[in-house]
């Protein structure tokens, strides 16, 4: 596995601290998540179709625009959505929208 | 060309090209002074393309250890999405696996395989497409600029 630590496990776990909505639509070949907030979408990514957990997913740093250390901790529990949020420039330091 | 080791003297610079160290280079001192020691300024611009092709080589070299390469894509499934012009996505190799990426609409995926990557990348496309148009009036910044440039290359 090298040092990738992105599994199918983590990026479901990142996502539901997230609160991530399965979009996904019947006939689609992979599930389809959305990341709202205040009923705007600020991102969406798709996960791979496996009962495995340990399958790698590197590409969900990319959808989330952050880096691997951020999916991680998204998914052990250092950072929260707002975090995330602050990250990307949806809402400014304290909280409030930029 | 003369190694670069015979320059080496009391005086001397230790490369006569050197990226990190321009200021030591007997290169530019032989554009300044006309010559250096034995080295004239032929010599400088020929070791200066020399230098030059090793560097792209390098940077090639780095390419192909990454495994990158670029896979047109020319159509999507179902046919009701038709591609108004090829998305040319780029495959690279992270750690065992494979990640497609159309870059310009920051949608990405994963496989096993280059193939099993641009597969899932197509999935992805077509299934991205639908849901920014079916959340259009809610969209983010992001999502707003990912669904213009898949505007670009995706039609209905």
């Amino acid at each position: 596995m090298g040092g990738n630590p992105l599994t199918q496990q983590v990026a479901v776990a990142a996502l539901k601290k997230l609160d991530a909505q399965d979009e996904t639509e019947a006939g689609d070949a992979h599930p389809t998540y959305a990341i709202y907030h205040d009923n705007t979408l600020i991102a969406r990514t798709g996960l791979r179709r496996s009962s495995k957990r340990d399958i790698l997913v590197p590409h969900i740093k990319r959808d989330l625009r952050v880096n691997i250390q951020f999916v991680l901790d998204l998914a052990r529990c250092p950072k929260d959505k707002e975090d995330w949020l602050r990250a990307l420039g949806v809402i400014s330091a304290d909280n409030e929208e930029p | 060309m003369k190694s670069t080791d015979s320059l080496r003297g009391s005086e001397r610079p230790e490369r006569f090209w050197d990226r990190d160290q321009p200021q030591r280079c007997v290169g530019i001192e032989v554009l300044r002074r006309g010559s250096v020691g034995n080295r004239s300024l032929s010599d400088a611009i020929r070791d200066l393309y020399i230098y030059t092709l090793m560097d792209r080589v390098a940077k090639l070299e780095d390419q192909v250890n990454r495994r990158s390469v670029i896979v047109p894509i020319q159509a999507l499934e179902p046919a009701t999405l038709t591609l108004t012009q090829p998305i040319l996505s780029v495959v690279q190799e992270e750690d065992g696996v494979f990640v497609a990426s159309f870059f310009d609409a920051n949608i990405n995926a994963s496989g096993e395989s280059q193939l099993d990557a641009v597969e899932m990348l197509k999935d992805i496309i077509v299934s991205t497409f639908r849901l920014l148009t079916k959340r259009e009036a809610v969209l983010g910044e992001g999502p707003q600029q990912q669904l213009a440039v898949l505007r670009q290359f995706v039609r209905a």
